[in-house]
This record gives C-alpha cells, structure tokens and sequence, in this order.
C-alpha cells in the first residue's frame, strides 16, 4: 500500500509515516525543499513506529523537477549535491516537465496521460526500481535538454 | 540590454545554495540533537512530578534556548484547578 502524504513536515506528513515499512522522500534541487527533507529523514528515523522499535527504516531519494541544463550551467544543485547532503539512496530522477501541469490539468496522473513523456517514463523506471529491478538510473542528458543524452548511472 | 544581458551572465548560483544548506542543516540537526534531550527531560519531568499531583500531559512546555554563553532551560507546567489551587507554577 502507497500513502501519499502532504507536502511539507506539518502533522499530515508526520501521520503519513508513522507506520511506514518503506519511505520515499520526494525533493526537488532546491534549498527550502532540500531542507525539509532532511528534517523528514530525521522524523523518519526517530519518530515512527518502525524506529521506535529500533529498525531501521528504508528510505529512498525521488528528486523531481530536475533540470539537466540548469545544473549544468551552475544555476542547480546537481544531483550529486543533493545526494551528498542527504546520503540516502537515489530511487529516480524526474526531469521538470510542462507534461506535469498538462496532466495535472486534466485531472491525470503524468504516468497516464502520456506515458511516452520523460517524466512518465522516469515514474516507470522508479516504481521498478522500487520493486527490486537493478535498472540502473538514468541522468536526463546534461546539454540538449531532457531529450537528449541519456546516460547510465550507477543505482546508489 | 538583453544582449548585455545574455553576454555577462551571472555567476553560479548553485555553489551557494550548496553552501547555504550545508551550514543551515550542519546548524539543525545539532539542535535536534537536542530536541531529543528536551524530550526525555520532559517525559522524566512529568513522570516525577504525576507521582504527587494529576497534571495534564498536554499542559505542559519545556523548552532549551542555547545561547552564545548561556543555555536556558524553561519548563512551564499548568496545574488543573482541582489538582492544586489553580495556580500556575513556573520554574526557569
């Protein structure tokens, strides 16, 4: 079972993860959403069930609306940055796309509304990834956009 | 000007919001360090204190301030009105 929870660290998230097995912590490369991360992760590790029992909980790193050429260009922290902060294994990058707020309009999740979209596919990759397949994660391309170069990345 | 523009591009802004987190969360996750000390100062704080007088779990604040040179601890406990003569106790 999959409980989406609200943005942010309020009450909404906190209830979310209280009996969580697994968790993804979803991110975008900006400071404020980095930080709330952070301060998720350390929720996730003292104030779930799970922890209190003294497991440890699995968690995984989504970041979304990620731009190749703005990280690139020095204007985005890179993947690797937000890693480094948050050293939590990477489950998928998802690259900032107008199909988001397209399928957002009409009421559909990306992954349905144009599941050839490279968002679409980057949400494919993850939830594979998610149920155990190495597929290694794939960094939208650095110089022409998020359709060009893809290369492979190795799955942290 | 937009040719100006488009020729002296700005410099890296990345590095700094690098650096920015690096000191933001270096400065918070030392003070969740100590939130965790609040707890448990106050689960004892309580503890002792319900062995004398029925207090309401929810009434109860503590709070640390670390200063430069001096920390404050602040613990602020409501007594319910039949429990003790309604009256506030604070202790700093």
């Amino acid at each position: 079972m999959i409980c989406d929870s609200p943005a942010g660290i309020e009450s909404g998230a906190t209830l979310a993860m209280r009996h969580a097995d697994v968790a993804i912590v979803v991110t975008n490369p900006e400071v404020s959403s980095v930080r709330d991360s952070d301060r998720i992760i350390g929720l996730l590790d003292s104030k779930t069930v799970k922890a209190e029992k003294g497991e440890r909980m699995e968690k995984h790193l989504l970041l979304t609306r990620y731009e190749p050429a703005r990280a690139e260009r020095g204007d985005m922290l890179k993947v690797d940055d937000v890693l480094e902060i948050l050293s939590i294994p990477l489950l998928g990058i998802v690259p900032e796309s107008m199909d988001v707020l397209r399928a957002s309009n009409l009421g559909s999740p990306v992954t349905l509304a144009d599941g050839a979209s490279a968002p679409a596919r980057a949400y494919f990759e993850a939830a594979r990834r998610l149920k155990g397949d190495a597929l290694p994660i794939t960094v939208p391309g650095e110089k022409r956009g998020f359709f060009g170069k893809i290369f492979g990345r190795k799955a942290a | 000007m937009n040719l100006l523009r488009f020729f002296s591009r700005s410099p890296e802004s990345a590095p700094a919001a690098r650096e920015r987190l690096q000191v933001l969360l270096a400065h918070e996750r030392a003070s969740t360090g100590g939130s965790d000390l609040v707890n448990k100062l106050r689960d004892e704080i309580l503890a002792v204190i319900s062995k004398h007088m029925k207090i309401d779990d929810e009434k109860v604040s503590v709070k640390m301030e670390r200063g430069a040179q001096v920390s404050t601890l602040a613990v602020d406990i409501e007594i319910p009105f039949e429990a003790g003569k309604g009256t506030r106790k604070k202790a700093a």
